[in-house]
């Protein structure tokens, strides 16, 4: 395992805690974004560049942007 | 201990030594490079002229699993579409007075605004190119419709709602969604006719590393390109008229 892998690794673990440890929905969605660009590393460092670039786009931009949207629905009391 | 807490943690003891065991049955990291797979690898070369193997795989010796795929995906936008549709009692929110594309200021900063609008068009070219090199390098039709879906989500993140449904309308979309989910069938359909098997490699395989080459693989990358990204974008479309544009009709 390189060090690159390592890191790449270590970066999923954290930011993963860090969803899981964010209370808030709205921070949360964006913690979220930020564990998709480490798995996007990942799979990047573990030779699957084709996968990084479909995490990049839906976890990066996709996800958080329908979440967000979604919590602004709920917010607004359904209106 | 309670009776619950008892099985909890009797449950959590076998499964816990039945996944220690599973990870201990692993091959090392790094060691034992699959048979499988390096078989794949030099078949995708030799047999269909296609230097991305993964694309083989997808596009060619196993494109009935994504056809269903491309399916899902498609049963999935419809679903959407279904649930998010503009339902009784409510309206669309009242337009402005003016026609301007902008119906209302943006609370977007001009920073993200600059950045988020340069990258659109940059955004789409690079996913279309990685859908149609999906069989030659890096990517595929999922990839770059996923990367081209993106760019409609930047169009609305630089606050420019009215701008992302003039761009992807989604009546437009309906229509290119079908032609990648429906193109895959006629493909597939049209190398039955041929003699060669449903979703069989039927066009010339011309020169490895070529644009034009390995048969059907680009094809059908190209037409799941169409359909990823028509899917995704009618997604984030539905989700902003859901949230921006919709509102209950005062009682």
């Amino acid at each position: 395992m390189t060090a690159v892998q390592v890191i790449a690794l270590l970066l999923v673990a954290v930011t993963a805690a860090g969803v899981a440890a964010t209370r808030d929905t709205t921070r949360q969605a964006i913690v979220f974004g930020a564990h998709g660009m480490a798995l996007t590393l990942l799979f990047l460092t573990f030779h699957a560049p084709g996968v990084a670039m479909a995490e990049a786009a839906v976890s990066g931009v996709v996800l958080p942007l329908l979440v967000l949207l979604a919590l602004a629905k709920v917010r607004s009391g359904g209106r | 201990m309670s009776a619950r807490g008892f099985i909890g943690l009797a449950a959590v003891v076998l499964l816990g030594a039945w996944l220690v065991e599973g990870l201990l049955g692993l091959p090392g990291f790094g060691e034992d490079a699959p048979a499988y797979g390096l078989a794949l690898a030099d078949l995708a070369l030799a047999e269909r002229n296609a230097t991305n193997a993964v694309s083989a795989v997808l596009f060619d010796l196993r494109a009935l699993d994504t056809l269903g795929e491309a399916l899902a995906l498609f049963a999935g936008a419809a679903a959407v579409q279904t649930v998010l549709r503009e339902l009784a009692g409510e309206e669309e929110s009242e337009p402005p007075a003016s026609t301007a594309v902008d119906r209302r200021p943006a609370p977007t900063g001009d920073a993200v605004r600059a950045v988020a609008l340069w990258l659109v068009a940059p955004t789409v070219l690079y996913g279309a190119y990685i859908a149609a090199r999906g069989h030659v390098s890096v990517g595929g039709g999922f990839q770059g419709g996923a990367i081209v879906a993106a760019a409609v989500a930047l169009v609305f993140l630089a606050g420019r709602q009215a701008t992302m449904h003039h761009l992807a309308p989604e009546s437009a979309l309906d229509i290119t969604e079908s032609i990648g989910a429906g193109g895959f069938l006629v493909v597939g359909l049209v190398a039955l006719a041929t003699g060669a098997g449903f979703l069989g490699n039927v066009l010339p395989l011309g020169e490895a590393g070529r644009l034009l080459s390995a048969g059907t693989i680009g094809v059908l990358s190209v037409l799941i390109g169409l359909e990823a990204a028509s899917a995704l974008a009618t997604l984030i479309q539905k989700f902003v008229e859901q949230t921006v544009e919709i509102r209950q009709e005062e009682p």
